[in-house]
């Protein structure tokens, strides 16, 4: 809270202290108070020890708050709820001044926004949320309005319920004395009052309902009293209402105990949600002393998870300004998106903004920031060179991936223009020629030494036809576009010179680049083979879910690199494995995804 | 015979056209791809159709799936592909449910004199042809566990020769033997490949797939 000095934040807490201890005191004194106001009527024993509970509860959560959040305004609200809560006591004793009493009648209202404020608070629901700010500041706008009002018109001394106890002149603020409008501005208190339980209510469900699933079974232990507090709230305002002031039984005491109870609850849960905070803000310092320390083998993203026990951390690194963003694995994040509900920690360098950490809302963003910030200056950076590297060496096997598969498809079209060009010209020119040679042979006059050269010619231009053929599909195999590994692969062996003993190979069709990595795999094998002079090789190809793998054994097929395999395989996204075990026999072992 | 002619290429086509003419068979129809072809083929049913493995739109395999599709509307007439491709795969496509009336020839082997008019009477008489070269190549393969191990080297080259599309007849000529020697050659052929039991057009053709298959 900006607005409040150090030294006026001291005065308003010692100011609530005061008036709640002046209410406990009110409540404990042998004249066991006759309330006026907000909680009207006899209070017994029993009860006085749940409102002081109830007190107690409160102050608790404020004390907590003054040390886990130093400065802020939760200790504030906490002591003020209590100041409010016991107020009516104040208002009602005959033992203390009028000055006090009029203080106690002019807090009472104001119990109903400072009990919906805490939790919220708390939960720091409220930062950044302008909407949630203007309802809050509407809320005590309109019930500052009740309490003055009634403290300006209202005299206790003519009031039917109060006439035991109150005596002339009780109130000091009173300046014209108006008992209608006075109890209208009461009963608009109460109905509000039963508006902002319901609110509260509301508040309650829909987060526990609605946010991230750990994040939501911690933050329990403060929603689920503000639910209890919101419903009973929205129950004690109803009754005090409809029910008449002199009535003290049930109907009175019903609510007033479970409110009680309620903000008991509330109270209590506040202040262990803030040990909970505390502990985790030295969770922050000990992981930021972590993070100095290099981070160990852990990610940073990794470190936070445990930390925070928020398993949804993001951690995103800006590249430039504006994005692109890299998450840590280096994956490109188009935009950052906050994700609704969440809140983010920037970590900034002296060169702009390094990371970005969405968190759950209730971590100190402030905190993380601050000491993760300062500290991980190393752990960030390294993890964003890594995010960097990965996303590069992504884009490079995209690449290279792209690169053998412009060479295949370049490949490809010169097998076709070979077969579709080249081949058909000279099958045309081979015609021709056939035509010739007919011709010279029936010619009355053959000319031997034509003839001759004209059936040389055929005969080249068929070996030129076969020769490239042998070519085209050196260059591209089309059977294995065509037909697959199966055929491909049998076609190859019964091309080469040595034995290929070809184990089941699975009919079905894959990617091409993953075919065609097996196939360059077994035929580089089967060229190897055939220089070294091996009289066999075995091969099996096998599908294992997402793998296609190809296994070709034989002897001395050495263990120098296997580069053409290696980078056809690598361009495929596969793996390659040569072992070569002890009486020389290689096993070659290419495993290619699939899918 | 009356023949329909099936060839994207202009010169390959006219040559063919010329080539068949000149040897006395009836081009009745000359088309571009594997869709005219059918058509064509409902109009005048040819004898027999010529057609290119490699047709519009794509360049790969349209002459295959254009016979298998005349093979299974038209009976009576008999398909010869021409194909640049060696391997047997493609041959044993043509071959699997149509085993009769169909032929598989290397392209360049079409105007080899008397070839391509050879293979298309051969099919119209029923038989199935499957060229040298290919059947050279099948002969020549090295297995561990060969299905035709047990042919003796003359049965196997038997076998070859049928395969061809070769008759009894010219299969004795071809060897210098008798037909009946032929004749005994082929019924050990069919004894080993366990396919006694079948009639012997259809035997010779079975035996032709076992070929294709080993």
């Amino acid at each position: 809270m900006g607005w409040l000095r150090p030294s006026a934040r001291g005065v308003v807490a010692g100011v609530s202290l005061l008036v709640a201890t002046g209410g406990a005191v009110a409540l404990l004194a042998p004249v066991r108070g006759q309330t006026a106001a907000f909680t009207d009527g006899q209070v017994s024993g029993r009860i006085a020890v749940l409102l002081l509970l109830a007190a107690t509860a409160l102050v608790a959560a404020g004390a907590v708050a003054w040390f886990a959040r130093p400065g802020g305004l939760l200790a504030l609200l906490g002591f003020a709820a209590a100041a409010a809560w016991l107020a009516p006591e104040l208002a009602g004793s005959p033992g203390v001044t009028r000055e006090a009493r009029s203080v106690g009648l002019l807090l009472a209202p104001l119990v109903a926004p400072l009990l919906a404020h805490l939790p919220i608070r708390a939960l720091r629901a409220d930062a950044g949320h302008t909407g949630v700010r203007w309802l809050l500041a509407v809320m005590y706008g309109a019930f500052a309005a009740v309490s003055i009002g009634h403290a300006l018109t209202w005299d206790p001394f003519r009031a039917l319920d109060c006439a035991p106890v109150c005596r002339q002149g009780d109130n000091v603020f009173l300046v014209d004395r108006d008992i209608a409008l006075s109890t209208r501005l009461v009963n608009a208190g109460f109905l509000a009052a039963a508006a902002i339980g319901l609110s509260l209510a509301a508040w309650a469900v829909r987060r526990l309902t609605w946010g991230q699933r750990p994040e939501r079974w911690r933050e329990g232990v403060v929603l689920v009293p503000a639910l209890a507090t919101g419903l009973s709230l929205t129950w004690w305002s109803i009754a005090r209402l409809v029910v008449p002031p002199e009535r003290t039984d049930a109907w009175f005491l019903g609510p007033t105990v479970a409110l009680s109870v309620a903000v008991s609850a509330l109270g209590a849960g506040v202040a262990w949600w803030l040990v909970c905070e505390l502990r985790r803000a030295e969770d922050i310092r000990r992981l930021a002393e972590l993070l100095d320390a290099g981070a160990g083998s852990r990610s940073l993203r990794d470190t936070l998870v445990t930390t925070l026990g928020d398993p949804t951390v993001r951690v995103i690194y800006p590249m430039g300004d504006g994005g692109p963003y890299l998450d840590e694995t280096g994956d490109q994040v188009p935009a950052f998106v906050p994700t609704p509900g969440r809140a983010v920690a920037v970590i900034e360098r002296v060169a702009g903004v390094v990371a970005l950490v969405e968190h759950a809302p209730s971590v100190d963003a402030d905190l993380l920031t601050r000491r993760v910030g300062a500290a991980a200056r190393l752990a960030v950076d390294n993890e964003r060179l890594e995010a960097t590297l990965r996303a590069q060496l992504r884009e490079l096997k995209a690449s290279r991936s792209r690169i053998v598969a412009a060479g295949d498809t370049a490949r490809g079209r010169l097998e076709r223009d070979l077969h579709d060009g080249a081949q058909q010209r000279l099958l045309a020119v081979s015609y021709e020629l056939r035509l010739a040679q007919a011709a010279a042979g029936t010619r009355a006059a053959a000319d031997p030494a034509r003839t001759a050269a004209l059936d040389d010619a055929v005969a080249e231009i068929d070996r030129v036809l076969v020769e490239l053929r042998d070519l085209a599909h050196g260059i591209h195999p089309a059977v294995l576009t065509e037909a697959g590994l199966d055929a491909a692969l049998r076609s190859l062996a019964d091309e080469s010179a040595i034995v290929i003993a070809i184990d089941d190979i699975p009919d079905a069709r894959f990617p091409a680049d993953a075919e065609r990595a097996a196939y360059l795999s077994v035929a580089e094998a089967v060229r190897r083979a055939g220089r070294a002079g091996i009289a066999r090789l075995d091969v099996r190809v096998r599908q294992d879910a997402a793998t296609l793998r190809v296994e070709v054994a034989g002897e001395r097929l050495g263990d120098a690199q296997w580069l053409r395999v290696e980078d056809r395989v690598g361009a495929a996204g596969g793996r390659t494995t040569v072992t070569t075990d002890a009486t020389g026999g290689t096993l070659l072992v290419v495993e290619l995804p699939c899918v | 015979m009356r023949v329909i002619v099936a060839e994207d290429v202009l010169l390959t086509r006219e040559g063919i056209v010329h080539l068949l003419t000149e040897a006395g068979v009836e081009v009745v129809a000359q088309v571009e791809d594997g869709d005219a072809v059918l058509r064509e083929v409902a109009i005048h049913r040819p004898d027999a159709v010529v057609v290119d493995i490699r047709m519009p739109p794509t360049h790969t395999d349209e002459g295959l799936v254009a016979a298998t599709r005349i093979r299974d509307a038209f009976p009576g007439t008999a398909v010869v592909v021409l194909s640049q491709y060696l391997e047997p795969a493609y041959a044993l496509r043509l071959l699997e449910g149509h085993e009769e009336r169909v032929g598989y020839l290397l392209k360049e082997r079409v105007f080899h004199p008397a070839v391509l008019v050879d293979a298309l009477r051969r099919v119209t008489e029923g038989e199935t042809v499957v060229d040298p070269t290919i059947v050279a190549r099948l002969m020549g393969r090295k297995r561990l566990q060969d299905p035709l191990a047990e042919l003796s080297p003359r049965e196997r080259e038997v076998l070859g020769l049928v395969a061809e599309g070769l008759s009894n007849k010219a299969i004795a000529a071809r060897l210098f033997v008798t037909d009946r020697t032929v004749e005994a050659h082929m019924a050990r052929v069919f004894s080993k490949l366990d396919l006694d039991e079948s009639p012997d057009a259809h035997r010779r053709v079975l035996a032709v797939l076992a070929l294709l298959r080993a």
